[in-house]
């Protein structure tokens, strides 16, 4: 049996308080008269009472009494062999330190405080495993390794790889690194991965809900805590292809301040205000250079309080459109869709009728089978079926036996049915007011092969359930296949709102793959933020704004989240945990109530013998009279 | 003494108990002394006689009538006559006062008994004619009233026994010195007391007392809880004469206090026997009829003891 409280088993000492009062009992509390003791000798007074079984038995039952209430109050517990307890040469424990962004300065080095205090802190018999994450897991000493190093090069390894651990500038994702960890611990050994971050509210944690933990996997949050009075304002670019280049100062929520100043390079210094919790957009100066730093001051964290910008030069995108001579032809596809393309706030437009060396972001056709080497390349493709030699220029493209397609037998009109909006050149109209896609009617569509439809993903369904849109991987490129086309002859698609819209998301998608953006969080292009040369000129490489937030996150979101931590911890102690699984099982057991109750008993049969002994020594005891 | 004690009957007992509650001691008495006829002892009188023989003062008590008037007018001292042939058999009765004598078990004390009996002797001696005289004792003697044989004599002894019991302790030495100054005739002395005294003590008086050629009877007083020891729970003994307190488990000193009290009582007896006295123990229990009619029988076994120890 274990306690919760065991400094309450002082109080047994408690039993030597009935033992010494049944031990004074000896002296004879009743006196009697008597003519002369000349014939009495000294005798040791015992009473026939205190001998009595009687006797003995209360006091045993006070004695027991006793036992019965101290043990209730130290809050007793049946330790149950626990499956997670495994032996100690067989515990992990997994040290996982946040080196994003807003862990740069004092807070790193306070989290490696910790990490070495809980190293300090680590029975010998333990492994430790060493990593970092920020918007991934890095191990510094992996699991593996930690296992076959000897036990006694643990501490002074782990020790060695929290020295050399430099900050990161990518946000901080939680939840990938601690499913990473869950992923790479090993079944054998149980892992009690120690959890040392500023813990922000914006870490993300949404992927975490559903995933199942491994059993013998616990986490031990120690949060890193900032100082009283923190504030923290970040300062982020907003990006934009046109315009003046604009920012976003937020203010975390906690903050304690709400003045702050920036500076836009080349320019004075401005004051500003920005309530905790809140953002505020501001624009830039007028007559700016083409690219420069927009510094804030005023708080208490210099991580995100630059950032840049710069002039982007508009990405060029490639357009092929077969057969451009018919793009006066009212009656042709290419005479809307050299429409439908011409302007753009986003891209300069170029629509050449013959394949360059230059790969194009987007090629509509009808009839080309020469498109595969494009496809390959990371063009995006829009196939319009026309006719027979569409199915055959097709089949070509898919790399399937020539089949002829049907022309669909239609009374009247069909429309368009179900729909993907989730796809990315539908997702324009995923919101319900824009959703309605039933005032574009067809006339004639062909139906293609099964055989052809199952090699990619049908996006779209005519209200007779036949493929519409049909997506297809080729190589880095993307195939669509639309089984009409926008001739007026075959739709009214052409006409339709929903016509341009569509025509740029595939020009959108194909230009991405084709050119590097301008502005980058940081992570995916480069490491640090800052303004880099690219392929196209420049890019800005920017700090992602959830860092600014330092607000900490409720510890307890953490096991909302389904993170296996019975009990989040505030402190270094590293017992807390096994603490709070006693407490459960003392709780659960409550073994104190019974406690209580035999110790009721034993009053009671105490107070019933006490009265039985009481009546017995009154009725016994002889009539002396004195007079 | 112990078995008959033992033997008592609860009817007997309860008896006794009715007639200590009966206030008036001289009524106590007579219910006793009407149930005997036999005498304690043959008849003392040797009649009078006129030959002057000399001399004594006045003590209190003494019978004006053999005051010599003419002395007192001459001399202005007050003289008794005193008559060769006068003096009768005097008895005299010796009660112990001591604390010791307030203890009792029965519903009444050893003094109670003792009293009784004590007034019940001096009944039967009165009726007999003889003069009794009555000594109070503790320590030092309290209260003396010299054997008479007149009217409201009995009554004054009656009174006097009537006296509480509050002496821390009994001491016979002056007391019996008391009796031989005072009377210079052979008679019965009576000594009622529990004797709950060392032995020595009592020793050196009785000597005295029984060379004066006096007929001596040591009636002792005893509760049957000081003869047998029958307590039974520890308790805190307290000594009624000293105030000593002693906490004592009876069953484990009960043997030794019955070797002790045993040997005590052998003491008394061999002291007796050597001295010539009757010793006679009276159990409190036992009703004061028996205990005198026990007397009795003892003292006409030892009557020829006696009067060879009067004729040295």
């Amino acid at each position: 049996m274990s306690f919760l409280a065991p400094l309450v088993l002082a109080a047994l000492a408690a039993i030597g308080l009935p033992i010494l009062l049944h031990l004074k009992k000896k002296q004879p509390k009743d006196s009697v008269q008597f003519s002369s003791l000349m014939f009495l000798e000294e005798s040791e007074p015992t009473t026939k009472t205190s001998k009595s079984l009687q006797d003995i038995l209360l006091l045993l039952l006070r004695i027991f009494t006793i036992i019965l209430l101290v043990f209730a109050f130290s809050r007793p517990f049946i330790a149950k062999e626990n499956p997670d307890q495994i032996k100690d040469d067989l515990v992990l424990n997994h040290i996982l330190i946040d080196i994003s962004a807003s862990m740069r300065g004092p807070s790193l080095e306070k989290a490696k405080e910790i990490a070495q205090e809980i190293i300090k802190d680590t029975p010998s018999t333990h492994r430790i495993a060493v990593s970092t994450y920020a918007s991934s897991l890095t191990p510094l000493i992996h699991a593996e390794s930690a296992k076959r190093s000897p036990l006694t090069d643990q501490k002074q390894n782990a020790l060695k790889a929290i020295e050399n651990i430099e900050p990161a500038w990518e946000p901080s994702h939680l939840d990938k690194a601690l499913l990473s960890a869950a992923l790479n611990s090993s079944n054998d050994h149980h892992v009690k991965l120690h959890l040392i971050s500023d813990l922000q509210k914006s870490s993300s944690l949404k992927n975490l809900a559903d995933e199942a933990w491994p059993s013998h996997f616990t986490v031990v949050a120690h949060p890193v805590t900032h100082k009283e009075g923190w504030t923290n304002a970040g300062v982020h670019l907003i990006p934009s292809l046109t315009g003046k280049p604009k920012v976003r100062v937020m203010n975390a929520s906690g903050s304690e301040k709400s003045e702050f100043e920036l500076q836009w390079e080349g320019h004075d210094t401005m004051s500003i205000h920005v309530t905790p919790g809140e953002s505020a957009i501001f624009e830039a100066p007028e007559n700016i250079i083409e690219q420069g730093k927009v510094t804030l001051s005023g708080d208490d964290f210099g991580y995100d309080n630059t950032t840049t910008w710069i002039t982007p030069k508009l990405p060029k995108t490639l357009v092929q459109i077969p057969l451009k001579e018919e793009s006066n032809d009212p009656t042709k596809q290419a005479y809307y869709t050299t429409r439908a393309l011409q302007v753009s706030q986003d891209y300069e437009v170029t629509i050449v009728d013959k394949i360059t060396d230059e790969s194009p972001s987007l090629i509509v056709t009808s009839h080309d089978a020469n498109i595969r080497k494009s496809l390959d390349a990371g063009s995006i493709v829009l196939f319009t079926v026309k006719d027979n030699q569409s199915a055959n220029a097709l089949s070509t493209i898919l790399n399937v036996p020539e089949e002829k397609i049907i022309e669909a037998p239609l009374e009247d009109h069909a429309l368009l049915g179900e729909i993907d909006l989730k796809t990315s050149i539908f997702e324009t109209f995923s919101e319900a007011r824009y959703a309605d896609f039933s005032a574009i009617k067809f006339w004639k569509y062909r139906i293609l092969p099964d055989s052809w439809v199952s090699k990619g993903r049908v996006i779209a369904r005519f209200d007779s359930g036949d493929p519409a849109w049909i997506e297809i991987q080729i190589g880095k490129g993307t195939l669509y296949i639309f089984t009409s086309t926008w001739r007026p002859i075959d739709s009214q698609f052409a006409r339709s709102t929903k016509f341009p819209p569509i025509l740029h998301a595939l020009l959108a998608k194909g230009s991405k793959q084709n050119n590097t953006p301008a502005f980058s969080l940081v992570g995916a292009h480069r490491d640090a933020p800052g303004i880099y040369d690219s392929d196209n000129g420049k890019i800005a490489i920017l700090l992602d704004p959830s860092e600014t937030k330092l607000t900490p996150m409720n510890l307890s979101e953490l096991s909302d989240n389904g993170i296996p931590t019975k009990e989040v911890m505030q402190s270094k102690s590293t017992s807390s945990l096994k603490m709070s699984s006693s407490e459960e099982l003392e709780h659960s057991q409550n073994l104190w109530w019974w406690f209580i109750l035999a110790a009721t008993l034993f009053v009671i049969i105490e107070t019933l013998v006490a009265a039985l002994s009481h009546r017995k020594k009154y009725s016994k005891t002889p009539s002396t009279v004195t007079t | 003494m112990i078995a008959s004690q033992q033997s008592s009957n609860s009817n007997v007992s309860a008896d006794l108990k009715a007639l200590m509650k009966i206030d008036n001691l001289e009524l106590r008495a007579r219910s006793i002394v009407e149930g005997h006829s036999t005498g304690l002892h043959r008849s003392p009188r040797h009649g009078f006689s006129a030959e002057f023989a000399e001399y004594r003062s006045y003590v209190p008590g003494d019978d004006i009538r053999y005051l010599d008037w003419k002395v007192l007018a001459r001399r202005d001292k007050c003289l008794i006559k005193k008559f060769r042939e006068e003096t009768n058999l005097q008895s005299q009765i010796l009660l112990d006062l001591s604390r010791s004598m307030n203890y009792g078990s029965q519903g009444y004390s050893k003094l109670e008994y003792a009293r009784t009996l004590a007034a019940t002797l001096s009944m039967f001696l009165y009726q007999q004619g003889e003069e009794v005289g009555l000594l109070l004792y503790d320590q030092d003697p309290i209260d003396y009233l010299p054997p008479r044989h007149r009217s409201g004599h009995l009554h004054s002894i009656l009174s006097a026994l009537s006296r509480p019991a509050d002496g821390h302790g009994a001491a016979l030495n002056s007391t019996i010195d008391t009796i031989l100054s005072r009377s210079r005739m052979r008679g019965l002395v009576f000594v009622i007391s529990d004797y709950l005294t060392p032995l020595e003590d009592l020793k050196a008086p009785l000597t005295n007392l029984a060379a004066s050629g006096h007929d001596i009877t040591l009636l002792q007083v005893l509760d049957p809880t000081e003869i047998h020891f029958t307590f039974d729970e520890s308790m805190n003994f307290e000594d009624l004469e000293s105030g000593i307190i002693l906490p004592t488990d009876p069953n484990s000193v009960r043997t030794s206090y019955l070797n002790n009290f045993n040997k005590h009582q052998e003491g008394i007896k061999s002291l007796c026997d050597e001295l010539g006295i009757l010793h006679h123990l009276l159990s409190t229990d036992e009703p004061l009829e028996n205990s005198i009619h026990q007397y009795l029988s003892d003292r006409s076994a030892l009557g020829q003891r006696i009067e060879r120890t009067r004729s040295h």
